[in-house]
C-alpha cells in the first residue's frame, strides 16, 4: 500500500513537470483527532476529527498554481494537478518578478515524532475524564469560581510531501494540548484566569503534574485577579516574566525575521542582515528540533529538514526564516521554516519554538536594581505589523515596582514597542528559561508554536492602562 | 452536483431506529479561488474545493460530533455511526433540551451573485494588477501587496426533528497592504472590502485607500505623554471595538455562566442615547446573512442596544432551552472565510451582522469640534470580556489639534472601560460602511458602523 501511494504521488509530480511546470510538489494529509470541551461539568463538545486530502503546487517562471482536493484517488489527483497547472499558467502570464527555484535535497525519510504513550492506546473515556476532572478541580478551588471551561485536543496521523527533485518525506504526527479558563466573581468584580499546556508526543503530556493541575492553576489566577486594580497608563521600565518574554520575542522580532515579509517589502528588518539590532547580550533562537515542545517538527511542509536557527547572535541580525522560494530568491539556504496547517493551504514561512537565550541575571537582582516600574506576568495575546515596526502584547497580571519590591497588583493590559528599538532597550537577561505553547495566526493559517525565554528587563515600554 | 439535503436525510435515516436520539447534519460544498500579489508582482493563484459533512448527535442527552472530508454516502453514514458511538462514551448533559423544530423561513436577498461564481483566474489576476497600479499614488509607495478571493458555497442543515434547509451564497473580497518609505522611515496602510456581490467591491479603491493610509502615516511621532483626551474613531476602529465589546459579552452562554461584564444589565442603561445596535441575520446582502443559522433556526433581527439601553442577549437552541425561550438564530459555524459555513468548526454563538445606527456629520465634522484629541483608524485589540476593560495599541492613529489632523502617532496605547466607552459617545457620524473586523480572537465579524467620537479615553505613548 505504502509503495503504491509513493508511486502514485511520484507519478503526479512527474506529470506536472511533463506538462510544463519547473517544479511540482504534492502533499497529502491523513489525520484524526479528538476534541473535548467541558463547560461547568458538562461535555459540550466531543468531536471526532478526520481530515483526508491533498494539495498540489506547481511553479513556473516566478508564479505558483495551487489546488487541493479531498480525495486521494488517481483521477482526483490528476484533476487537481490540471487545475493547478491552469492556475499557474494564468499567474505566470502576469508575473513581473521572474526567478528560478533552487530547492535543496532530495530528502527521503520516514520521520516519527518521539511518543512515550501513544494517543491510540488511550480510551476516549480517559480523555473525557481528564477534561471533566480538570474542570471540576477549577470549580472546586473556591466558591468564588463561578464558571470554568476545559479543553482537551489531540491530533495524529501521517503527512507526506513529494516533489519533482525527488524528495519523499513521510511524517508521523502526534501532538496534544489542554487548556483551562476559570471565571471568578466577588462583590461586583469579575475576573478570568487561563492555563494551558501542550506538546508534540503522546498522552504523557497529560499525565504530568502540570497537566493535572491546569484547572486549579487557572482558578488561582482568576482569584488573584479579583484583587487587582485597573492598570495605569504610561511609559515604564519593565520586567517581563519568561512567558511574556517569549511572547514579546515572537511578536516583536520573530515575525519580522520571516523572509516572505522581507521579500514583500513588509519587514523593517530588510537590509539589516549582519547589522547590530540589539545589545551584545541578546541571542534569539528559533528551534523546531527541541524534543516534545508544541512547535516542534523534524521536516517542514516542503520536506526540508528542520534545524536550529540563530536569528540574532550577540545582538547582530544573523539569519532569516526561509522556505524554498525565499531562500532561492535571497541566495540563501532553505532552513526548514515553511509550514502549512493543512493540505488545503500553501506552505508559508513560520516560526516554530522561538526563544530568547538565557543570560546571567537573577530575577531578584533585576528587581532590587529598580526604583520604580512594572513587573508583568503571563501571556494573553499579541500581534505585530512588521511593515511599520509596531508590536503589542497583553499580559495577564502586572505589579507596580516600588523601591526594588513589587506592590499593587494590576489587571491585564497591553504593552507596545517598536521592533527596531526593542532589543536595544533590553538591559538585563535572566538565567531562568521557560516555554509556553501557543497558536500563531498568519494569512488565515493558525499553527502550533512555542514561545520562551528568561526574565528580561526593558526600558521605554508603553503600558496601556485605563487610569 | 451532490444533493446535500438528500445526503443529510440518509444519515439521519440510518440511525432512525435508535431510541432517544436527536441527530443533526451540517453539510457544505465550497469553492474558493484566490490570487495573491507580492510587491506588485503576481505570486500565486489557488483554488480550493472543499466539501464535507459534520454529524452532531444527542443520544440520551450525551453529545458527540464527527465530520468527514468526503461527501459521499458511505463516509457520511460512517461518520454518523462514529458520532453515535462517541456519544455513548460521554455523559448526559441535563441542560440540553432539544435541537430546533422546523419553522418557516423568510427570504433573504442579495447573498448570491452569479458574477462571482463565474469569475475566471485570468479576470481575477487582471483585477489584482489594476489594483496595484491604482495604489501607486506617490513616489514613496514602496510595496503593494494585494489579495483577492472569490468563492461560492452550498450549505445545508437537516435534523431528525424535520429541519431540512439549504442555501447558496457567494463572497468576493479584496485586501491590500501597502508600504511607504521616506528615507529611513517606513509605514503601512491596510484596507479590505468583502461583499456577497461582485459590483460592491472595487479593488482599485481598496488599494488606493491602503496607499493613502500608508502615505499619511509616514514620519509618525511619539506623543511622549499620558493624558485623557477625546477620541474620534473611524468606522473601522469603531466597528472593531464595539463588536469586541458586544459579540461575546452578549452571548447567552457567557451571560448565563456569570462570565460577562454585561451580566445582569438587561434593561439597564449601558450607553448614551446615541448608541443603538441591532443584530440582523436577515440584512440584505449581509456578510453573515442566510435564511437560517447553523442549527436551522430562522435568522432574525434582534435589538441589542436601543438608545443606550441593553435590550437582548443572543441565543442558540441550547442556551434558549435553559431559559425556556426561543433561539435568536445566532448559532454559527464559520471558518476562515466570513460568511461561509465550515463543517470542521463546532457550533458557537455569535452576532450575525451588527448594525450601529448612524447620526449626523462627516469625519471632518467630528474632528473639527475637537481642540486636542486622537483620530483612531485601526486597532486589532479586544476588551477583557469579564471586566469590560479595553487596553490596546493604536495601530494607526493621528493627533488632532485645534480641529484638524496634526500628525501621525506611533507606539501609543488607548485604555478605557467599555461601559465608559458606550456612555462617553458624544457624536455619531452619517458615513456608515459595512465592514469586516478581524480581531485577535480569529473570528471575523460583520459590522456596519460610522465615524464616532467619545468624550475621553486614557492615552499613553
Amino acid at each position: 500500500m505504502k509503495i503504491v501511494l509513493e508511486e502514485l504521488l511520484r507519478s503526479i509530480v512527474d506529470q506536472g513537470i511533463k506538462e510544463g511546470a519547473e517544479f511540482a510538489e504534492i502533499k497529502t494529509q491523513d489525520t484524526t483527532g479528538i476534541y473535548v470541551r467541558v463547560v461547568d461539568g458538562e461535555i459540550r463538545n466531543l468531536v471526532n476529527r478526520g481530515d483526508i486530502g491533498a494539495g498540489i503546487r506547481v511553479f513556473r517562471g516566478g508564479a505558483w498554481g495551487y489546488s487541493s482536493t479531498n480525495n486521494l484517488d488517481k483521477q482526483s489527483l490528476l484533476e487537481a494537478l490540471k487545475n493547478a497547472l491552469s492556475l499557474m499558467n494564468a499567474a505566470e502570464k502576469n508575473t513581473e518578478m521572474r526567478f528560478k527555484l533552487n530547492p535543496p535535497g532530495p530528502f527521503t525519510k520516514n520521520s516519527q515524532m518521539p511518543v512515550k504513550k501513544k494517543l491510540t492506546d488511550v480510551q476516549v473515556e480517559d480523555k473525557i475524564n481528564y477534561t471533566i476532572e480538570a474542570n471540576n478541580a477549577a470549580k472546586n478551588t473556591d466558591s468564588r469560581i463561578v464558571s470554568a471551561s476545559t479543553v482537551y485536543a489531540d491530533g495524529l496521523g501521517v503527512t507526506r510531501v513529494c516533489n519533482s527533485i525527488g524528495t519523499y518525506v513521510e511524517t508521523e504526527l502526534s501532538s496534544v494540548t489542554a487548556a483551562a479558563v476559570a471565571y471568578a466573581y466577588e462583590q461586583g468584580v469579575r475576573s478570568e484566569g487561563h492555563y494551558s499546556i501542550g506538546g508534540t508526543g503522546g498522552f504523557e503530556h497529560i499525565e504530568s503534574e502540570e497537566a493535572k493541575n491546569i484547572g486549579n492553576r487557572a482558578a488561582d489566577k482568576a482569584l488573584k485577579l479579583l484583587n487587582a486594580k485597573p492598570a495605569s497608563a504610561g511609559k515604564f521600565r519593565c520586567i517581563f516574566d519568561p512567558y511574556l518574554a517569549g511572547l514579546l520575542i515572537h511578536e516583536a522580532f520573530g515575525h519580522a525575521c520571516e523572509a516572505d515579509a522581507v521579500l514583500s517589502g513588509e519587514s523593517v528588518l530588510e537590509g539589516k542582515m549582519n547589522k547590530q539590532v540589539g545589545v551584545n547580550e541578546i541571542n534569539v533562537v528559533d528551534d523546531p528540533t527541541i524534543q516534545g515542545l508544541y512547535g516542534s517538527y523534524q521536516y517542514d511542509s516542503e520536506g526540508t529538514p528542520a534545524r536550529k536557527k540563530t536569528l540574532v547572535k550577540n545582538g547582530v541580525l544573523n539569519e532569516f526564516l526561509h522556505s524554498i522560494e525565499t531562500s532561492s530568491r535571497m541566495a540563501s539556504e532553505a532552513n526548514g521554516s515553511a509550514r502549512a496547517v493543512e493540505y488545503r493551504m500553501q506552505p508559508i514561512v513560520r516560526m516554530s519554538n522561538t526563544y530568547i537565550a538565557p543570560g546571567d541575571w537573577e530575577f531578584e537582582e533585576m528587581l532590587e536594581d529598580m526604583k520604580d516600574g512594572i513587573y508583568a506576568k503571563g501571556l494573553n495575546y499579541g500581534y505585530t505589523d512588521p511593515s511599520n515596526g509596531q508590536f503589542t502584547f497583553k499580559c495577564e497580571e502586572a505589579y507596580i515596582i516600588e523601591n526594588g519590591k513589587t506592590s499593587t497588583m494590576l489587571r491585564d493590559a497591553a504593552f507596545t514597542g517598536m521592533i527596531l528599538d526593542i532589543l536595544n532597550n533590553i538591559d538585563a537577561i535572566g538565567k531562568d528559561i521557560k516555554y509556553a505553547p501557543g497558536m500563531c495566526g498568519k494569512g488565515a493559517q493558525t499553527i502550533r508554536t512555542t514561545t520562551g525565554g528568561p526574565h528580561i528587563r526593558i526600558n521605554d515600554i508603553v503600558f496601556g492602562g485605563v487610569v | 452536483m451532490i444533493d446535500l439535503i438528500d445526503l443529510g436525510l440518509k444519515a439521519i435515516n440510518s440511525l432512525k431506529n435508535i431510541e432517544d436520539l436527536q441527530i443533526e447534519v451540517f453539510l457544505t460544498d465550497t469553492n474558493v479561488l484566490s490570487i495573491s500579489m507580492e510587491k506588485g508582482s503576481i505570486r500565486s493563484a489557488q483554488s480550493s474545493i472543499d466539501s464535507g459533512a459534520s454529524i452532531r448527535v444527542f443520544w440520551k442527552k450525551c453529545t458527540a460530533t464527527a465530520y468527514t472530508t468526503a461527501l459521499d454516502e458511505q463516509n457520511v453514514l460512517r461518520s454518523a455511526k462514529n458520532a453515535l458511538s462517541a456519544a455513548k462514551a460521554g455523559k448526559p448533559d441535563p441542560l440540553f433540551t432539544s435541537l430546533p423544530e422546523p419553522k418557516s423561513l423568510s427570504n433573504v436577498t442579495g447573498i448570491f451573485d452569479q458574477n462571482i461564481e463565474s469569475l475566471s483566474a485570468q479576470d481575477s489576476t487582471s483585477k489584482v494588477i489594476d489594483a496595484a497600479k491604482a495604489a501607486k499614488i506617490d513616489d514613496r509607495i514602496y510595496s503593494v501587496n494585494v489579495f483577492l478571493a472569490a468563492g461560492s458555497q452550498r450549505l445545508a442543515v437537516a435534523n431528525s426533528l424535520g429541519v431540512a434547509c439549504e442555501e447558496e451564497c457567494t463572497l468576493f473580497g479584496v485586501a491590500a497592504n501597502v508600504v511607504a518609505k521616506d528615507n529611513d522611515d517606513m509605514s503601512s496602510g491596510s484596507e479590505s472590502k468583502v461583499s456577497r456581490t461582485f459590483k460592491d467591491v472595487n479593488p482599485n479603491i481598496v488599494a488606493e485607500i491602503a496607499a493613502k493610509s500608508a502615505i499619511r502615516s509616514l514620519n509618525a511621532k511619539r506623543i511622549n505623554t499620558t493624558m485623557t483626551i477625546p477620541i474620534v474613531l473611524n468606522p473601522k476602529a469603531a466597528a472593531t471595538i464595539i463588536a469586541g465589546g458586544l459579540s461575546v459579552p452578549l452571548n447567552a452562554d457567557f451571560v448565563q455562566r456569570g462570565r460577562s461584564y454585561l451580566c445582569e444589565k438587561l434593561g439597564e442603561e449601558i450607553g448614551c442615547d446615541k448608541l443603538t445596535v441591532v443584530d440582523d441575520g436577515t440584512l440584505p446582502g449581509g456578510l453573515l446573512s442566510t435564511r437560517f443559522d447553523a442549527e436551522g433556526t430562522p435568522s432574525q433581527k434582534t435589538m441589542l442596544v436601543e438608545n443606550g439601553v441593553l435590550k437582548n442577549y443572543i441565543y442558540d437552541s441550547y442556551t434558549a432551552g435553559i431559559e425556556k425561550r426561543e433561539s435568536t438564530g445566532n448559532c454559527l459555524r464559520s471558518g476562515n472565510n466570513i460568511g461561509f459555513g465550515d463543517y470542521r468548526v463546532s457550533p458557537y454563538i455569535s452576532a450575525r451582522n451588527l448594525v450601529i445606527a448612524e447620526g449626523k456629520g462627516s469625519e471632518e465634522d467630528l474632528i473639527s469640534e475637537v481642540k486636542e484629541g486622537i483620530l483612531l483608524c485601526d486597532t486589532a485589540d479586544m476588551p477583557n470580556f469579564s471586566t469590560g476593560e479595553f487596553s490596546g495599541l493604536m495601530a494607526e492613529a493621528y493627533k488632532i489639534e485645534n480641529g484638524e489632523i496634526a500628525y501621525p502617532i506611533k507606539q501609543a496605547t488607548i485604555g478605557i472601560n467599555m461601559l465608559d466607552f458606550f456612555k462617553g459617545i458624544d457624536a455619531v457620524g452619517a458615513d456608515r460602511k459595512q465592514l469586516v473586523t478581524s480581531g485577535v480572537d480569529g473570528s471575523p465579524k460583520s459590522v456596519t458602523a460610522s465615524t464616532m467620537r467619545i468624550k475621553a479615553a486614557r492615552v499613553a505613548g
